[in-house]
């Protein structure tokens, strides 16, 4: 009779690991993840403040550290007879253009209604600046109290045609950065405009003039509305 | 124009030739946030969508913030002891555990795949949209972002920069709970520590509505974040200097100070324009560009405009330290300032002549006086003629209230002679009233 002993090894990151749900910081999960496998887990620094959470159910370990590394666009590799988690320059890289790609997306819409808004906007004309007044009479006439109605101005229409002349690109990698401002004739503390917005200012000195006359007659009218309501 | 990335306002504006703001119009951002590439599908929804079984933590958690949103004017909501050795100790118990992770337990389990997510500091805010009876994951997979890959599903905050920006550091938050632990208040130097590195958090409001450290919130807001992440900034030996009345200039500020200054004041928008000794006639059409200027000094400069070049270079920091007993009147659901005698005599007033007082305003009691040390830090930064300052307090009460009759002497006369000041004019009023019936019947102190 021959005597057979059949050892079956299995690769460390192949065994399947029951790891509860755990939530905290990247090392603080790591530990508790190279405690229940025994596989020597490490976290560098690029991904030492990464809030993180894990739970495998009963599947190999190297699924539980891939998802990891995936869910905080990092990898492992092998050192020193262990594993570390890392995020690679090129990983930071590809984690920020997805983050300025949707960023860009967000203020693409923004940019769409001016464009949109601006198309249908043709120099402002006596009739339309007494309509616009109308609409704010009347609206004050009703509830007084309430904001009036927005009146679009020969300031506003230029910041929608401006803004329709502009491009999200110009704007996306300043946002994040706080206050930052852009000057037709710009101070080393400024940026440059990116658009020629001059024909845009003539249009609106245009557009001034139209108003101020629609608004000499008006605007009384408007105020004395304003001080009946405020009489006690 | 000018791009604020906090708010995404844009702001056009027209500078005259001597640098005067003439005209402008902003228009904000309405970016929609449902715009915008969803990497991965969002799994289909589920038919038996499953209850997450919160730990008794993340439970009580989720109903004290509950309970204290729904009406924050009443008092603290009773918590279990293990929930306040939780909350105090974010370091060790990461704020991220609450709710989240009974919920990704929950969807490991349900749907037997591995589960890794990275979790933005909102989630603890997430427990207050959930049922409290029957918290479903349905309602925590609305907040985040949900790829499946292969045998994996990762759940991803879709801004992961903006989500590590906005972190909160933990242990500036452990700080500023054991100083309040140590203290009995909230201190200036661990706020303004605190502000110095959490430019915001979202976690410091759950957590102090839930503490019942409402108060802490009250002096934040109260705060000037600007200088206090300043004060925050300066080291033991800066302090000294300022207060010995020696101003710091530049070369004493370290980079990250300076930088400081440099967002501050960068971020001041538009400021006076420089005092003049004979401003030009506001009634000339040419003085400033056409522009109809009621006064002089309403006109403005846009500061990128003013500091061109950058800090001046005799930039200056100053400040003042003042230190004394204060007095406090009480004022529930307010920050908690000393009460100058003007106050005292409004409060004495109300007693003498409640037909002045509006019905609603409450009367804060007199008998006795809360007292305790006024400290006040008055910081200048000095930009040329433009001086912009702060006042941060850090005042301290004492336990027990003293009776109004045991008030420092020179005080109360400050008092006695506001409130007969008080008396005066509306005796005066009553007269002119006579005179000119146009004046209103009713004053109101």
């Amino acid at each position: 009779m021959t005597l057979l002993l059949v050892l079956l090894t299995q690769e460390p990151l192949d065994r399947p690991l029951d790891f509860p749900s755990q939530v905290g910081p990247a090392p603080q999960v790591v530990a508790a993840l190279k405690q229940a496998s025994g596989v020597d887990l490490r976290v560098a620094k690029t991904v030492e403040n990464e809030i993180v959470g894990l739970a495998c159910p009963g599947r190999p370990l190297k699924e539980a550290m891939e998802a990891l590394a995936l869910a905080v666009d990092a990898g492992w590799t092998a050192k020193a007879g262990g594993y570390e988690l890392a995020r690679s320059h090129e990983q930071e890289l590809r984690l920020r253009a997805r983050e300025r790609a949707f960023n860009l997306a967000l203020l693409k819409s923004a940019f769409d209604q001016a464009i949109e808004t601006a198309s249908a906007l043709t120099p402002l004309t006596k009739a339309e600046a007494e309509d616009l007044f109308a609409a704010e009479l009347a609206d004050r006439n009703r509830t007084p109290n309430r904001p009036a109605v927005k009146v679009q101005g020969p300031l506003d229409r230029f910041a929608v045609r401006a803004m329709a002349r502009l491009k999200p690109e110009d704007f996306i990698d300043h946002l994040g950065r706080g206050r930052v401002v852009a000057s037709s004739d710009p101070t080393p503390m400024q940026t440059k405009l990116p658009a020629d917005l001059e024909p845009l200012v003539r249009l609106l000195e245009q557009e001034q003039d139209v108003w101020s006359q629609v608004a000499a007659i008006t605007r009384p009218q408007i105020r004395a509305i304003a001080s009946e309501w405020a009489r006690p | 124009m000018i791009v604020d990335g906090a708010q995404y306002v844009v702001r056009f504006r027209m500078m005259n030739p001597q640098g005067f703001l003439v005209a402008e119009t902003t228009l904000p951002f309405f970016a929609g946030s449902e715009v915008g590439p969803r990497p991965g599908p969002n799994p289909e929804p589920d038919p038996d969508d499953p209850v997450i079984k919160l730990d008794a933590v993340s439970h009580d958690f989720g109903l004290a913030l509950a309970e204290w949103m729904a009406s924050p004017s009443t008092k603290a909501p009773t918590l279990t002891p293990a929930l306040t050795d939780f909350l105090r100790k974010p370091t060790v118990n990461d704020p991220a555990v609450l709710g989240s992770q009974a919920a990704i337990a929950t969807y490991a389990l349900h749907h037997r795949r591995v589960t890794a997510a990275s979790l933005p500091d909102q989630t603890a805010f997430w427990l207050m949209q959930m049922p409290k009876k029957e918290p479903r994951l349905s309602t925590w997979l609305k907040n985040i972002e949900v790829t499946q890959k292969g045998q994996l599903t990762l759940f991803k905050p879709r801004s992961p920069l903006t989500a590590r920006e906005t972190r909160t550091d933990r242990a500036s938050l452990e700080a500023l709970f054991d100083s309040i632990q140590k203290e009995g208040r909230p201190t200036l130097d661990a706020v303004s520590k605190f502000l110095l590195q959490n430019k915001q958090s979202y976690v410091l409001s759950p957590y102090t509505y839930v503490l019942g450290k409402k108060d802490l919130l009250d002096r934040i807001f109260a705060l000037d974040s600007r200088f206090a992440r300043l004060y925050g900034s300066l080291d033991v030996n800066q302090k000294a200097t300022l207060r010995q009345s020696k101003p710091l200039g530049l070369s004493q500020l370290r980079p990250d100070q300076q930088a400081l200054i440099r967002e501050f004041v960068y971020g001041l928008d538009t400021i006076p324009v420089p005092p003049r000794p004979n401003p030009p006639s506001v009634t000339d059409p040419n003085a400033f560009g056409g522009s109809p200027y009621r006064d002089y000094r309403s006109l403005r400069n846009e500061v990128t405009e003013r500091f061109a070049n950058g800090l001046p270079a005799d930039f200056k920091l100053t400040g003042d330290f003042e230190e004394g007993t204060a007095y406090f009147l009480e004022k529930p659901d307010q920050h908690l300032a000393p009460a100058t005698p003007r106050d005292f005599a409004v409060e004495i007033m109300s007693r003498e002549r409640p037909d002045l007082s509006p019905k609603t305003r409450k009367l804060l009691p007199l008998k006795e006086v809360r007292t305790g040390t006024g400290r006040a830090w008055k910081l200048r930064l000095h930009l040329g003629d433009y001086v912009p300052a702060g006042t941060l307090r850090d005042d301290e009460l004492a336990e027990k209230p003293i009776p109004f009759t045991s008030m420092d002497k020179a005080f109360r006369a400050q008092i006695d002679a506001e409130v007969e000041r008080l008396r005066t004019m509306l005796k005066d009023r009553k007269a002119n009233q006579k005179r000119d019936p146009k004046i209103p019947p009713r004053v109101r102190i």
